[in-house]
């Protein structure tokens, strides 16, 4: 399973639709609005990577109000809780 | 920003997490129940069969370990399948479960000293089981929370915020009010419940924490609750059989002998309810947070109310419930509210933060060392434009950046941190 971090800045105005419409995508398992550099970070998980490349071209991509997005893939991770 | 997040939560809701989070509430609430419950059992099993507490403890602790080695088995079946591999169940509860392996001795060690701490903890508590009614008991096993925010603030060296000072009191004086309002209690008993009992409690959880804090530096992944679990029980079954043998009398070895068959069932239906309770409050752990679960679990304070009541309405002699009259019963009933409060206002203090982290080629290096630092849930390292993604849970701000955002600045390899406060969540 790969997981990646996406960290999405969105135009002012569209946080509540860009929530509504990522809500909507089952591959993201964490979302979260958040203050600073970005405004919303999502984690998902998707079986290969070209899912990845398919989840964010078709349905992550085309969510009026996103203006950028950084992806970072998880290649290790350490979970306390 | 809050008023557009939760109209977006509403509508995300409705897609189809209204199952999952019923269920995430029903499995915290059902841990809660459960600990009320094997309470009430104990009660009973104290006043009818077994009336001396090191004989009810070193039967509870053989029947005990036989149901954590059953569970243990049941839950190595690889019965899940992943991605068409088969897993072990356990693998469910806690994504690190291992069975039946043998950690390395540094964390063992704080495993078993956790043990060594549970074994005596619960002799008081069958010690005390005679000296209060279940809806006294339950709040009065819960004030080792104050002890280890207490603990807390010393180890940190930090000085405690206003919301957590207000839960403190809410909790110490719900608790009180729980267990004063009843008109027939032994001081004495409520001193030895809070100091010595709790205090033995809270040398559980502190030992355990050490034991969840440690990662294996080979898989890079903590011990899982289970296997803590079994070897806690083991070294308690230890400690009690040896402290038994040392101090039984005639009376004591007669009472084993002629009761061991008799109670085993009723023990072991209590020592059941008990580790299902923890089974299922993991189980809710891995699908919310844990400062939400504790608090639907601390439910457990007011549920104790109406069952001891139930209990003691069916079992008039055997369960006591002492609430000193229709007004004790309210107090009762506002102590437990309070208290709950008190657990709610901790959990609804949580602040998850984000680091975004930028480090030399040494930087995974130091993967485990940040693990460590107090309040880190997650280390992902990434590819891409940033190294490293840290979620530190912190009581503030302000206490997230003094114990742990200045100590990952602080790391030699780390180039740059941005430092980004979650305003609202959703596990999806």
């Amino acid at each position: 399973m790969i997981k990646a971090y996406i960290l999405i800045d969105v135009r002012k105005g569209f946080t509540e639709r860009v929530v509504e419409e990522l809500g909507k995508i089952d591959e993201i398992e964490l979302l979260s609005v958040v203050t600073g550099e970005h405004d919303i970070i999502i984690r998902v998980s998707v079986d290969v990577l070209d899912n990845l490349f398919h989840l964010m071209v078709n349905q992550i991509d085309p969510i009026q109000g996103i203006v950028e997005t950084v992806t970072a893939i998880e290649t290790l991770s350490v979970t306390k809780e | 920003m809050e008023n557009v997040s939760e109209t977006a939560v509403n509508r995300v809701r409705t897609r189809s997490n209204l199952s999952k989070r019923m269920l995430f509430y029903s499995l915290a609430l059902t841990s809660g129940v459960l600990t009320a419950s094997f309470v009430v059992v104990d009660s009973y099993i104290s006043s009818t069969v077994l009336t001396d507490p090191h004989v009810f403890a070193e039967i509870s602790w053989i029947s005990g370990l036989l149901i954590i080695i059953v569970m243990m088995g049941l839950l190595a079946l690889p019965l899940r399948k992943v991605r068409g591999t088969r897993i072990p169940l356990g693998t469910h509860l806690d994504p690190n479960f291992r069975p039946f392996h043998l950690p390395p001795w540094i964390v063992l060690k704080y495993v078993l000293l956790g043990g060594v701490f549970m074994a005596f903890s619960v002799l008081v508590y069958f010690i005390m089981i005679d000296s209060f009614d279940p809806s006294s008991l339950v709040p009065l096993m819960s004030f080792v929370i104050i002890y280890l925010l207490i603990a807390d603030f010393v180890m940190e060296k930090d000085n405690p915020t206003i919301i957590e000072l207000q839960a403190i009191m809410a909790i110490m004086v719900g608790i009180l009010i729980s267990t004063l309002s009843g008109s027939n209690f032994d001081l004495n008993s409520v001193f030895l419940t809070l100091v010595l009992m709790n205090g033995l409690s809270a040398g559980v959880t502190i030992s355990h924490k050490k034991a969840t804090q440690w990662v294996d530096p080979r898989t890079r992944k903590p011990l899982d609750s289970i296997t803590i679990r079994f070897y806690s029980v083991l070294a308690a079954v230890l400690i009690n059989s040896i402290v038994f043998v040392i101090i039984m009398d005639d009376a004591q070895i007669s009472l084993f002998k002629s009761e061991f068959v008799n109670s085993f069932p009723l023990v072991t239906l209590s020592m059941f309810l008990a580790t299902l309770s923890y089974i299922i409050f993991l189980r809710a752990l891995r699908m919310g947070k844990m400062s939400i679960v504790n608090s639907l679990r601390s439910f457990s304070v007011i549920i104790a109310i109406p069952l001891t009541m139930i209990a003691h309405w069916v079992y008039p002699e055997e369960i006591p419930f002492d609430a000193g009259g229709s007004i004790g019963t309210i107090l009762k009933t506002i102590g437990a509210i309070l208290f709950l409060t008190g657990m709610i206002s901790l959990a609804l203090a949580d602040v998850r933060v984000i680091a975004i982290v930028k480090v030399n080629v040494e930087g995974l290096k130091y993967i485990e060392n940040i693990a460590a630092m107090k309040g880190v849930t997650r280390v992902s390292v990434l590819a891409g434009k940033y190294d490293l993604l840290i979620i530190i849970r912190t009581r503030s701000i302000g206490k997230g950046y003094r114990q742990t955002i200045r100590k990952i600045k602080a790391l030699q390899p780390v180039i740059e941190v941005n430092t980004i406060t979650i305003v609202k969540e959703w596990s999806l």
